[in-house]
């Protein structure tokens, strides 16, 4: 038998005329041979009734001072796969093909146990290949798997992969049926060498690396997830990306061994971050150890996504999701850190003016000795902008290429970061279209297929 | 529900290993002449033009840090001394990394594996993160103890 898992995203499945052209897509890998097993999203995007975000609304509209659990959100959220299934498998009888649809955890996808986020431990898709054996064409909701903690839940809890766990679905599928192929299909060409939403006449890669494209998907691209390209690459699964409503051939996904990559493959944007610079030019030297450790411990204790970590004499910064802003500043303006050894008191004011929150803090540290403050400047509406590559990202000068582009451009960069496959940078939000534009002329990637 | 043990299909939840590398040495530029942008740019051009290749690039308050393989230290240092602010470079430095897969979209790891490094009493010259690693550029002498536990406390080696 041989297997082509084929993964349909939220704008593949949003109405009937795109369900059908979907549905066809399938319909044709069976006439060729294949047996096909069909990946769905949830329909739609936000805003559309049945889609993920929709769905999370109608929770949080009930009272949004109350955070909703994470495992009720897991199952509200599962519904949107679930639904979409159904439909689609409907839709692929409607033509004359007999399909079933399943669950995650009915297709076997074992999961640990963190909701919202849960990472696929196993796969046991015993489902799966008796419905292929029975002549139906399984259509597995994505995004969800089950945990069995072991503790006699009969069918273990649901759980959810987090953001774009459509396609590590499939891959995973993929993976774990031996899958011909892992075709994983969207609203656009294939892998492009920028968002042509920015880029109108960003050419479509025919061919990337797995690297090339977990560093893009990383970085910012939605067009695959990266957790797909890393099983994919770690199983050896053929992966494509392709359009729904086109016949363009799409961008595979290879080995290195069968594709050496480009000196430059793309220009990627990511992120709602602000970046949060702790002026600590105030601080003794005597403390300082004490005082950056006490900060990154308090990030770590309150679950804080760091991004663009920096270390120098003068300071210490790092971005993070805007989604987080509001609690850092709850826990950071007008913290009071008094040393070990009580020599010195350290009080945190965010921003050039004091809010209350500091200035009251400040008042009752009056009568202390050696009250010393540490200034943290917000820098917010930032966007990471990264240039993707191979070796070539490493010689002399290629960086300061990046940088002059900007800089000429009068784009502000905040901070940078770098890797064997990307050199990024941080820069407001409103200049993101323009960075990416200009780093994508100044490396010629409009030449580039 | 808190299972959060390691998964076998897809890439281990948190720090996976802790490699080290030596032979670098770390730049820092500081007190550069406004406007800071173009004085950075400025530097990195004189780098470019020495044909020496940099890694984990930072910009720092008035300045910028810079890490270069232990060779190419006193390439640096005559390069840039009598054109740039308040130089300092340092030979003898290790990178510890710490690979861990998605790190940054794991809640508090990346800070936690900070901290940790921090407390273990190791003189962090210069740090970077990426998706799938953060690193901690310290004095090679410091390397494998720093290394070693981070691999006890972050991974439950012995």
């Amino acid at each position: 038998m041989k297997i082509k898992v084929m993964k349909f995203g939220g704008t593949s499945v949003a109405t009937p005329e795109a369900r059908l052209q979907s549905a066809i897509r399938v319909t044709q890998a069976k006439e060729q041979g294949f047996a096909p097993v069909v990946v769905v999203s949830a329909i739609g995007r936000r805003g559309q009734p049945y889609a993920t975000d929709t769905l999370i609304q109608i929770l949080k509209e009930i009272d949004p001072t109350v955070v909703p659990d994470a495992r009720e959100l897991d199952l509200m959220m599962a519904c949107g796969e679930i639904f979409s299934s159904v439909i689609f498998s409907h839709t692929l009888k409607t033509l004359g093909h007999p399909a079933q649809s399943f669950r995650g955890g009915q297709a076997g996808i074992r999961t640990d146990g963190v909701y919202g986020n849960a990472r696929i431990v196993g796969i046991i898709p015993t489902g799966v290949i008796r419905s292929l054996e029975q002549g139906f064409i399984p259509v597995v909701c994505g995004f969800q798997g089950v945990y069995v903690s072991g503790d006699g839940l009969p069918g273990g809890e649901l759980t959810t992969l987090g953001r774009g766990g459509s396609d590590t679905t499939g891959a995973a599928l993929g993976a774990a049926l031996g899958a011909e192929s892992v075709e994983i299909y969207t609203d656009v060409d294939g892998v492009k060498t920028a968002d042509p939403d920015f880029v109108k006449q960003a050419p479509t890669l025919r061919k990337v690396t797995y690297d090339e494209v977990a560093e893009i998907a990383h970085l910012g691209a939605k067009v695959l997830h990266p957790r797909a390209a890393e099983i994919a690459m770690k199983y050896h699964i053929p992966l494509w990306v392709k359009n729904t409503f086109s016949d363009d051939e799409g961008t595979e996904i290879v080995t290195r061994e069968r594709f050496p990559g480009r000196r430059v493959t793309g220009v990627t944007h990511t992120g709602k971050l602000v970046y949060i610079q702790f002026d600590l030019k105030e601080a003794a030297e005597e403390h300082r150890i004490e005082i950056e450790s006490r900060i990154f411990e308090m990030m770590a204790r309150y679950g804080f996504n760091l991004f663009m970590m920096n270390l120098s004499p003068s300071g210490l910064g790092f971005a993070v999701p805007r989604s987080q802003v509001p609690n850092a500043e709850d826990l950071l303006d007008g913290l009071v850190m008094p040393t070990p050894d009580q020599s010195a008191t350290y009080l945190f004011q965010m921003g050039a003016k004091p809010s209350r929150e500091a200035e009251t803090q400040a008042a009752l540290l009056a009568p202390i000795r050696n009250v010393r403050t540490i200034r943290l400047d917000l820098t917010e509406n930032c966007t990471m902008v990264s240039l993707i590559g191979h070796e070539y990202l490493q010689q002399p000068g290629v960086f300061l290429s990046v940088l002059e582009t900007l800089l000429d451009a009068q784009i502000a960069v905040l901070q940078t970061s770098d890797s064997d496959f990307s050199l990024s940078c941080l820069v407001p939000e409103s200049e993101t279209e323009r960075a990416v534009r200009l780093l994508h002329e100044r490396f010629g990637l409009a030449e580039i297929s | 529900m808190a299972d959060q043990s390691g998964t076998e299909f897809e890439k281990r939840r948190g720090p996976s290993s802790v490699e080290i590398r030596s032979g670098f040495a770390q730049v820092h530029v500081q007190d550069l002449p406004e406007p800071i942008a173009s004085s950075r740019v400025d530097v990195l051009r004189e780098v470019a033009k020495a044909g020496v290749s940099i890694d984990f690039l930072k910009f720092t308050q008035g300045g910028l840090s810079f890490v270069v393989p232990e060779s190419f230290a006193s390439k640096i240092r005559s390069t840039l001394d009598p054109k740039s602010g308040a130089l300092s470079v340092q030979p003898g430095r290790s990178i510890v990394y710490v690979h861990a897969v998605n790190m940054r979209d794991e809640e508090g790891l990346n800070a936690q594996i900070i901290a940790r490094a921090i407390t273990a009493g190791a003189r962090i010259d210069h740090l970077s993160d990426m998706h799938d690693r953060a690193l901690l550029v310290v004095n090679a002498d410091d390397a494998e103890s720093l290394a070693a536990t981070l691999r006890r406390d972050l991974m439950g080696a012995s």
